[in-house]
């Protein structure tokens, strides 16, 4: 359909929409008109994807500006399933008249995801086709092998590229990930050069934030992005853990004969050669960059000698067996006291290093990653002396005897690493289906946003059920507290949760725990307790595995046993590979069982500094914190069932802490709104009990076509916006009534009024009319 | 009727002699003083025969829903005692195969006489040997009533008559699952009023349903092999297993434990673990299968095909070295790698690999709670649950693969993943009607749609105004209507009071008028009262025979219809043979017939009724939409042929 926004026209590639999409495309232009970022909080399934697209798209496309878009997701299987919303967005654009001549959307990832070169692509690890690719591709290989064919190896697919002209490597359109790697296929290119070459020249990039947010990939891969870009997180409840993730870690054994044959092999050669893509400086100031590197380690074997005192100085550090925890201002003053190293060598560690990877012309790069780990540690922690934390862990776990060292350098304050996006980005976009408490996010990204919202959830039918289990049938409370979970009367009540719902609940059945250590350990005790065998009854059984592979296929195994009736559980881990990007909507989950409060391992020293950091510096408290990270991950695993108001499902918190108002009300607030205090505190028989009704109740036929409460066709929306006019025009008569018709700025309606105070008014009068206006959900 | 053959056998102790005919078993005393026996041979559902070489040589049998209790012992005298009971039990075989396969159903199958063919007997001879031939029976066994009936008809070849024979298994599920159609079937066809093949004309959507029911199989049990056999399997009165296999397990006190291995349990185990299946096929000769197995279960192997992290039953000490299960045992799977080889791609919304690589160098490590295989003795476990499930998953698959796929695989496009449906402006979804035992009653209440169709809703409404005003503004005003009664002082009035004599007369025809009105009132109410009142019932004899006439007519509609309207697309056997143009005209032409006589049959039972002093009119109206359809049917016929000539 097509409406308008004020004078936007949106093209929207269905024939109805829900009213929070609407509310959503509205408040994302305002953001865009203002030219500043938002958060917006819309509810799982209700088609945030495409309400996105389709406003930005028609955006784009309507304004002169021609803006781009940076479309940045969580996971591969959600950013080809944005590529092929905004594929489908574009072929019903086209339908409809609109001639989007030169549109160009293409998705970015990893070489390992899109290499067509048999030798690179049969390697395992990403690292290694990362590095094989950089040896066929550099730019000097390229060179000598074009001038002597044959003296190097070459990438066939890469070198073909050469014969298509600049800007149009690929045809224009919207390409999924599996559709350029077709086209790779066919035509004989490199489809991950293709993507990244014509990164200049699209209109809409699709990829994974880390290509925006890790400084030394977004140096390669987001530079020439423009200013004017529109920036928007998706599912973006993670970017504050994805901004946490500099960690160091560093095993400092296997260096020494790396480096001695990085020595061994040295020549002089001075060349430069710009253009390569391959390492990256992995740290952010400009100014920085542009400075000298410093004389003391300009020479090649001054430098070798640096780096050999530096690593020197680590490996006595780590033989400590005593935890340490310092600021980098402290590290710094010891290590000059040891070994008289400076600050400032010391930034240009991991730049120097790369120069001197160039000039000897090194292939196989992935023997030297852990040199140019230390390189890129020495950079880190001369550059940022604020917001970050070393952590000495000599031992993994509490009770483990051998040692075994890891060096932790990690980013306390997350806004460090988003920082410079919302400097750099007029508008980024916050988006997520779970982000409440809504504050939190501007807080600890520090940012001002311009709009920040959370759309309720307009239900003709209550289509979800959301209960919270307190206890078992034998009343003992259940509760993944670590005190009492490995209880084996928890452990039971948990299982004989997982066994009602397995015989009640058709399809597909969904559970998810706190961690893969509870898991681990739980799945062998009810296998053990007969608890599985009983669930065989009933449904299939899968398990989330340590190994990627291995569980897409336990997932694909499980949609096939929902798709034909036999019904499947699958037990998987909250945070986990499982709980990100995969949907579980419609008969591949007709019930989601949360067992027990997702918090982080709360005695991680990591954490801990965190939250020290939080406490200190924004004023939230450790429990609050804590609680708000459980409870989104909670919100984001049951929300993976809901996909469309047809769609319907049971959310089951099992765990007894659920049941007090400080954790629920945390809860997105679409997902509090239907718990009702009835379904709040209920023990595993009551809870199976309200389970069979509303099963019973939800497949009673219904016409879903009713439209006009949770499903608008156009006439709705023209109506919507009529109204809003109205009421509008209505405010602005009671404030003339209140303070006199206003001559100064003359325009009906809108922000005419500059004082401040009377503005204040403004807002109440406007509230009071709203509220006024039957406005149900949103009091 | 073939012969009977008779042989000398004592029945609770008297002497009597035993028949066998084509259809019955029976037992006639020589001497009297106890009753015959007889009962049908396609009721015996077990018979159990006495050691050879004892003392006496007896056979009992066993009846259906064990009637007559207890069964019947028969002990055979003649000298050729072991040949007479040999030769009985020859001829119940077939019967008591069949009855143990089919589950316990409606007593007396129709037979479809397909099978029995121009079989010299009537009716029950064709339903024992169509019911009776079991799908084992080897032609040619002497006595066998499939033999039998086969004898007189000319040899078909083998695929031909299985086919035969299934179909005709097929009809006669069909039919013991719906009475009134095994009743039909009972007059039409072995009333050979229609063949066989034309009643089950259009009905074939009823066979290939039943096809499907029964050719469902109960698939691989899903649980989990494990050692948790079932040591109170013998206690618990239902049976029923908790938790592991439980499959035959009994336990001495304080011995040791002993292990019956079933069939079962032997394809479970080497479905499960394929190396023991290869140890088994090498070494099972040489060494006993008691030994095998002993030695399978005291093995570390076991201990590591159970995958449990609970402590073995076993202990370490009685576990020893085995050189035929330690060649096969390989470090547990339990590295965060799985040992079996991954496909490398699936699709790209579940590739959970690709995310994994997809953000470069991976820095965050993970706390220690939050790393996936740490507790490594549960991974072999976990690998084990998605393998087994994806077996049973796998298992069931197989069988679609050689048979048809009962389940189309739903196509897995990425459009499908991102499309949210109920915002297509759909259609009001059709409803589907339920499919209701007796579809007359839905038809009654069907009825016209809605008050005075035809009209909007305006007009409705405003008639409904014009009538409700009508009302409201009513009063009554009954001087106008009613004359005053004269009460005259001079009554009868005078003869010459000319006027008050017109005002009586005209009051007393009033009067009287009003008397005949409410007269003709009242009796119009008992006559309608009449009409409502429950008649006595029609005697069941009469009843039969319109239900009879009834079924058949409406069995010649149906064929004839089918035979005249075009078939519906994609019918089920549209375009075979049956449905060329001639033959369906010779079928409309011969049901035409069939119904012209119709009419006759109705005649005939309201001649009935009237001779039974039932009221003719009633048999006449039952009757008469029964009529109505035929006449249609008819009249088209005539038109049809009309148009022809």
């Amino acid at each position: 359909m097509k409406f308008m926004i004020d004078d936007l026209p949106v093209l929207f590639p269905y024939e109805r929409l829900y009213p929070e999409q609407y509310s959503y495309m509205c408040d994302l232009k305002k953001t865009l008109d203002a030219g500043g970022h938002c958060v917006l909080e819309m509810p799982s399934g209700t088609g945030k994807t495409v309400s996105l697209l389709s406003l930005i798209v028609s955006y784009m496309q309507f304004y002169p500006e021609k803006r781009k878009l940076i479309y940045c997701s969580r996971t591969v299987p959600e950013i080809e399933k944005a590529l092929a919303e905004l594929k489908r967005l574009m072929e019903y654009r086209e339908e409809m008249g609109v001639k989007d001549e030169g549109f160009r959307g293409l998705g970015l990832t990893s070489r390992k995801n899109m290499c067509l070169n048999p030798e690179v692509n049969k390697e395992k690890k990403g690292k290694v086709v990362d590095s094989r690719c950089r040896d066929l591709t550099s730019s000097y290989a390229c060179e000598r092998g074009r001038a002597d064919p044959g003296s190097v190896p070459l990438c066939s697919w890469h070198e073909e590229l050469n014969n298509y002209e600049t800007g149009e490597l690929i045809p224009e359109g919207v390409f999924t990930l599996d559709d350029i790697k077709k086209y790779g296929q066919e035509k004989g290119v490199c489809p991950y050069f293709t993507i990244r070459r014509m990164m200049p020249y699209v209109d809409v990039i699709i990829y994974s934030f880390h290509y925006l947010l890790d400084p030394k990939v977004a140096e390669q891969v987001s530079q020439e992005l423009s200013k004017e870009a529109i920036v928007i997180f998706d599912e973006a409840h993670n970017i504050g853990k994805g901004a946490l993730s500099w960690v160091k870690a560093s095993d400092a054994q296997k260096l020494t004969d790396e480096y001695e044959k990085l020595v061994s092999g040295l020549r002089e050669a001075n060349d430069h050669n710009e253009e390569d893509d391959l390492l990256a400086n992995p740290v952010l100031s400009d100014d920085m960059i542009q400075e000298a590197i410093p004389g003391n380690i300009r020479k090649a074997e001054h430098f070798i000698a640096f780096l050999k005192r530096f690593i020197e100085y680590l490996k006595t550090r780590m033989r400590v067996l005593h935890v340490v925890a310092e600021t980098p201002q402290s590290f710094l003053a010891h290590l000059k006291e040891i070994t008289y190293i400076e600050k400032r060598p010391l930034q240009f560690c991991a730049e120097r290093l790369t120069s001197l990877i160039r000039t000897l012309e090194l292939t196989n790069l992935e023997e030297h990653s852990a040199l140019q780990k230390i390189a890129g540690f020495a950079t880190l922690v001369a550059t940022y002396d604020k917001g970050f934390l070393l952590i000495l862990e000599p031992y993994e776990t509490e009770h483990a005897t051998v040692p075994n060292p890891i060096f932790h350098f990690t980013c306390l304050d997350p806004s460090l690493a988003i920082a410079p996006v919302f400097e750099r980005f007029s508008s980024v976009i916050i988006t997520s289906g779970t982000i409440s408490p809504l504050d939190m996010y501007p807080k600890i990204l520090q940012f001002q946003p311009v709009i920040q919202e959370s759309y309720p959830m307009t239900l003709t039918r209550n289509a979800f059920l959301p209960m919270v289990i307190t206890r078992g049938s034998d009343q003992v409370p259940i509760s993944s507290r670590f005190e009492v979970r490995n209880d084996p009367a928890v452990v039971r009540n948990f299982g004989s949760i997982l066994i009602d719902l397995a015989r009640t609940v058709p399809d597909g059945v969904v559970a998810f725990f706190p961690s893969y250590l509870y898991m681990e350990s739980i799945v062998s005790a009810w296998y053990d307790m007969g608890i599985l065998s009983e669930v065989w009854k009933h449904k299939l059984l899968f398990v989330e595995t340590p190994d990627a592979m291995e569980t897409s296929i336990a997932l694909k195994n499980y949609r096939e046993a929902c798709n034909n009736g036999r019904g499947a559980v699958l037990l998987s881990v909250a945070r986990g590979k499982v709980s990100e990007g995969i949907d579980f909507d419609h008969n591949y989950g007709r019930a989601v069982i949360m067992f027990g409060i997702p918090y982080q391992y709360t005695e991680s020293r990591i954490l801990k500094a965190r939250l020290e950091f939080l406490r200190d510096n924004h004023r939230i408290r450790e429990n609050d914190y804590l609680t708000f990270d459980a409870m989104r991950h909670a919100a984001q695993c049951v929300g993976r069932v809901l996909r469309g108001k047809t769609d319907w499902g049971l959310m089951v918190f099992a765990d007894k802490r659920f049941a007090r108002q400080d954790k629920r009300s945390k809860l997105p607030r679409w997902i509090n709104q239907y718990i009702t205090d009835a379904h709040s505190n209920l023990s595993t028989d009551m809870a199976v009990v309200l389970a069979k009704k509303f099963i019973r109740q939800i497949s009673q036929p219904f016409d879903h076509t009713q439209t006009g409460i949770s499903l608008w066709t156009l006439e709705d929306i023209e109506e919507r916006q009529r109204k809003d006019r109205e009421d509008l025009e209505r405010a602005a008569e009671e404030m003339d009534d209140a303070f006199g018709p206003t001559t100064a700025n003359g325009a009906a309606g809108g922000a005419r009024i500059d004082d401040a105070d009377v503005e204040m008014d403004h807002f109440d009068i406007d509230d009071a009319a709203l509220a006024a206006v039957d406005f149900p959900e949103d009091v | 009727m073939s012969e009977a053959r008779k042989f000398d056998a004592t029945f609770k102790k008297v002497p009597g002699v035993l028949s066998l005919t084509e259809t019955h078993v029976a037992w006639v005393p020589t001497a009297g003083g106890m009753d015959r026996q007889q009962q049908a041979l396609n009721r015996v559902s077990n018979m159990l025969a006495s050691k050879a070489g004892s003392a006496r040589t007896s056979l009992m049998l066993k009846f259906k829903d064990d009637v007559p209790a207890g069964g019947l012992l028969f002990t055979f005298t003649a000298a050729s005692k072991e040949a007479d009971r040999q030769a009985v039990q020859d001829v119940l075989i077939p019967f008591v195969a069949a009855n143990r396969g089919a589950p316990a159903a409606a007593p007396t199958p129709a037979a479809p006489s397909a099978v029995a063919g121009p079989s010299t007997g009537a009716g029950p001879s064709g339903i024992a040997s169509a019911v009776g031939t079991p799908a084992g029976s080897a032609p040619g066994t002497p006595g066998t009533p499939s033999s039998v009936a086969r004898a007189g008809k000319r040899k078909l070849d083998d695929g031909d008559a299985e086919a035969r024979r299934r179909a005709n298994n097929l009809r006669v599920r069909v039919l013991r699952k719906n009475p009134t159609l095994m009743l039909l079937h009972r007059e039409l066809v072995i009333g050979k009023q229609i063949s066989e093949e034309e009643f089950w004309d259009g009905r074939e959507a009823l066979l290939k349903a039943e096809e499907l029911a029964y050719e469902q199989r109960p698939g691989r049990p899903s649980r989990l092999l494990d050692d948790r056999f079932d040591i109170a399997g013998n206690k618990s009165k239902s049976g029923k297993i908790q938790g592991g296999t439980g499959v035959g397990l009994k336990k001495v006190e304080t011995g040791p434990i002993v292990l019956n291995i079933t069939k079962d349990l032997t394809r479970e185990i080497f479905e499960e673990f394929p190396v023991v299946q290869d140890a088994y096929a090498k070494n099972v000769p040489r060494i006993s299968e008691t030994d095998f197995w002993t030695r399978y279960f005291t093995s570390t192997l076991w201990e590591r095909h159970r995958a449990s992290v609970r402590k073995t039953a076993l202990d370490e000490g009685s576990r020893r070295k085995d050189d035929i299960f330690d060649a096969y045992l390989e470090d547990p799977d339990w590295e965060t790698a799985p040992r079996k080889k991954m496909p490398d791609n699936v699709e790209t919304y579940l590739d959970l690999a690709a995310t994994e690589e997809d953000h470069g160098e991976n820095l965050v490590i993970r706390d220690v709670t939050m790393q996936a295989g740490k507790e490594r003795s549960s991974l072999p476990l976990m690998r084990r649950f998605n393998d087994h499930s994806e077996k049973l998953l796998q298992a069931g698959k197989k069988k679609d693969a050689t048979g048809r796929s009962t389940i189309p695989m739903v196509a897995d496009d990425l459009y499908d993943q991102i499309e949210y449906e109920d915002l297509r402006a759909a259609a009001a979804p059709a409803p589907i009607p339920l499919e209701v035992q007796d579809a007359n009653e839905r038809d009654d209440a069907d009825g016209a749609r809605g008050i005075l169709p035809g009209r909007n809703d305006d007009e409705l409404l405003a008639m409904a105004d014009i009538e409700s005003r009508k009302i409201a503004d009513w009063s009554a005003d009954f001087t106008s209507v009613c004359l005053a009664n004269p009460a005259h002082p001079s009554y009868p009035p005078a003869a010459d009071d000319m006027e008050a004599a017109a005002t009586f007369s005209t009051f007393s025809f009033q009067r009287d008028a009003q008397m005949v009105a409410g007269r003709v009132v009242r009796d119009m109410h008992v006559a309608s009262n009449a009409e409502d009142a429950v008649l006595p019932p029609l005697p069941n004899a009469i009843l039969e025979q319109m239900r009879s006439c009834h079924n058949a007519a409406t069995e010649f509609l149906r064929q004839y219809w089918s035979a005249i309207l075009p078939a519906a697309p994609g019918a089920l056997g549209a375009g075979t043979q049956a449905h060329s143009p001639q033959v369906r005209a010779a079928r409309a032409t011969k049901m035409a017939r069939y119904l012209e006589g119709t009419e006759g049959k109705v005649n005939a039972i309201v001649t009935t009724a009237e001779i039974a002093r039932v009221d003719p009119d009633r048999v006449r109206a039952a009757m008469a939409p029964t009529l109505g359809a035929v006449s249609v049917a008819l009249r088209r016929e005539k038109l049809r042929t009309g148009v022809k000539a």
